[in-house]
């Protein structure tokens, strides 16, 4: 086993260096557009000399890349252009909380959600219960995240009066606070995308795990029926489930964007929007990369859940 | 003993009477859902067809005879205004017919879609097939090149994109979205042409001294094709999602072009509270869209899946 775990982390390093050439080799292209861009369109041919050399832009690339890539590794992210030259390493410590808790959030409600409706929908196939959550499984997956949240912030407004609150309150500041800002969007991610996908991959997998043979022989025996569902049936038809969750992350993050613009959420999809707008290209390409790693250390992890969880598979 | 022969080859004769539609029907007739969204499939490509006629009529609701296209026209008098008969389903913030701009909005959705699917998926089909038939270094390389792209979020790899290419279109917008659709795409290819290749008519088909070109076009290829349908169409709906959130952060289909998801622009909701039918319309259109999409999708996929039939 922990020759497996060894071999999945080394594997995990190729990819992770593929995501920085990938991210470096693309934003590269733009590097000196923006540069004008941001420092004046006029400006002597000697000031934008001085200016490369003081960003290493006049270096070859590959030394670029690795002099990048060192300060990557070595969590030193520069400065932003946008952000009044504000240290990037700081913005993305209020930021990323912000954003991780809403992602969480969702992620817990969608999949816990989902995993409940999934069970229920197979355990009654073919009824009417069945057609009715798988309806709204799919109708989940179909509505944009944007504009079930405008919905909801409309609906609010017109019938409650209320505005959500702009800004951000850390939840060790105020608890309350922080959840009754943060839940909708929470609510408009988790049952959405996560809560359909999650509820017909459940779904499936059930249905399938409950015609197997281990499950006729623990009737046999005797078994009551929420045991088997519980301990025999879903156990094994979650691991399929998983790999789902694992691979939410990046939808999470897609989310993420798309639900912090609808509800003025101050977190990384905003920052990866007004990054865009005023070309600040370090920003941006920070937060390509940092995406991309999140995303390889995610399967990352669920794999070595798997492990954990079930010992009978063996690499 | 003569009956039951008779009988026996009534029921295969009657069953060999059944052509390709008819038994296709018979596998669409056990899935409503599927024919829900094939009906709203339909309808969006009559919507997409039918558009100018649409124009027209508005137009001519509202007494409008001005020269520009009248889906761009903006009337001072039609701004924000609530559906009436004049303007079917309202005015926008800026006074033009919501009504004729959603049903513009599902050539834009449509367009951006098929050339997604289209695009990327005949990309796909290629890169996949020759890395499963080829193999070795090509695969191996192929695939951790796949493997990184994966780790990309979709939107944020397809935000990157257009924030590269500085400039806002619709072509741009289906380039962003059809690159970060490659990697899934090229999987399951590879992964159906793998098995493929290892059969033994593509064996024999070599011994016989068949070319690689041959192997692949008349080989591997046509025996990779159900699971290519599959995933291409299931990117049908994740395609017109994308370029509406896309269009939404306002990197995707710049204003003045139809986009529902430039409809739902951000700012839009800021003049929502005073009159919401300027989101709920053309958000109700996108998500009936991307519904029927989805179900069709998946409709289709039991068809052509015979695993997976009768689940």
């Amino acid at each position: 086993m922990w020759a497996y775990v060894v071999r999945r982390l080394l594997l995990a390093i190729p990819t992770l260096l593929g995501v920085t050439v990938v991210v470096f080799l693309i934003m590269r292209v733009i590097g000196d557009e923006s540069l004008r861009f941001n420092t004046g369109m006029t400006m002597s041919f000697e000031t934008y000399q001085m200016i490369r050399e003081e960003l290493g832009l006049n270096k070859p690339l590959y030394e670029q890349y690795f002099h990048w890539l060192f300060d990557i590794v070595t969590l030193d992210f520069g400065r932003s252009i946008l952000y009044n030259n504000a240290e990037m390493s700081a913005l993305l410590a209020r930021k990323v909380p912000l954003s991780l808790q809403v992602g969480l959030m969702g992620l817990l409600i969608g999949s816990g959600l989902g995993i409940i409706g999934g069970v229920i929908a197979a355990l009654k196939q073919d009824t009417f219960t069945d057609y009715l959550i798988r309806g709204i499984a799919i109708l989940g997956i179909s509505v944009p995240t944007f504009w079930s949240g405008m919905m909801l912030i409309l609906i609010f407004v017109r019938m409650f009066d209320w505005i959500p609150r702009q800004g951000y309150v850390p939840i060790w500041e105020d608890p309350a606070g922080n959840l009754a800002q943060l839940i909708w969007p929470a609510l408009i991610i988790g049952l959405g995308f996560f809560m359909g996908t999650t509820l017909r991959m459940m779904r499936g997998a059930m249905l399938e795990v409950m015609s197997e043979d281990y499950i006729r022989t623990a009737r046999a025996k005797g078994l009551g029926e929420r045991v088997i569902i519980t301990r025999h049936a879903m156990r094994n038809a979650l691991i399929p489930v998983l790999t789902l969750v694992g691979m939410f992350l990046p939808i999470t993050v897609t989310g993420l964007v798309v639900t912090e613009q609808v509800f003025g959420i101050p977190g990384v999809g905003h920052l990866m929007i007004d990054a865009i707008n005023f070309r600040d290209f370090p920003v941006v390409q920070l937060l390509v990369t940092l995406s991309g790693i999140a995303v390889v250390m995610a399967n990352l992890g669920v794999d070595m859940l798997y492990l954990w969880l079930y010992p009978r598979i063996r690499y | 003993m003569a009956a039951q022969t008779e009988a026996v080859a009534e029921i295969i004769g009657q069953r060999r009477r059944r052509n390709v539609l008819q038994r296709n029907w018979l596998l669409w007739r056990k899935r409503p859902l599927g024919l829900v969204g094939l009906g709203l499939v339909v309808t969006l490509i009559l919507m997409a067809a039918t558009a100018p006629l649409w124009q027209i009529a508005t137009a001519a609701a509202s007494g409008y005879d001005g020269f520009i296209d009248y889906k761009y026209a903006s009337q001072i008098s039609a701004q924000l205004v609530p559906p009436n008969a004049e303007h079917w389903l309202g005015g926008d913030r800026y006074g033009r017919d919501l009504f004729t701009r959603i049903i513009y909005g599902a050539q834009i959705s449509l367009y951006v879609g098929f050339a997604v699917a289209m695009g990327a998926g005949t990309i796909a089909g290629i890169l996949g097939i020759t890395s499963a038939y080829f193999g070795g270094w090509v695969d191996l390389l192929g695939q951790r090149l796949v493997d990184v792209l994966q780790a990309f979020p979709g939107l944020i790899l397809a935000m990157a994109i257009v924030a590269i290419l500085q400039t806002f279109s619709i072509e741009v917008t289906i380039i962003a979205i059809s690159i970060p659709a490659l990697p899934a795409m090229i999987r399951v290819v590879r992964g159906q042409a793998l098995s493929v290749t290892k059969t033994d008519y593509v064996l024999a088909g070599r011994t016989i001294g068949a070319s690689h070109l041959r192997l692949i076009f008349r080989y591997v290829m046509p025996n990779s094709m159900a699971p290519w349908i599959i995933v291409v169409t299931g990117r049908l709906g994740s395609a017109i999602t994308t370029e509406a959130s896309l269009s939404f952060l306002g990197l995707g289909v710049p204003e003045p072009h139809p986009s529902w998801g430039g409809m739902l622009n951000a700012s839009a909701l800021d003049f929502a509270e005073l009159a919401p039918h300027i989101i709920v319309f053309p958000g109700l259109a996108l998500s009936m869209a991307v519904f029927g999409f989805n179900v069709f999708g998946d409709a289709l996929r039991d068809v052509l899946d015979p695993r997976l039939r009768g689940r």
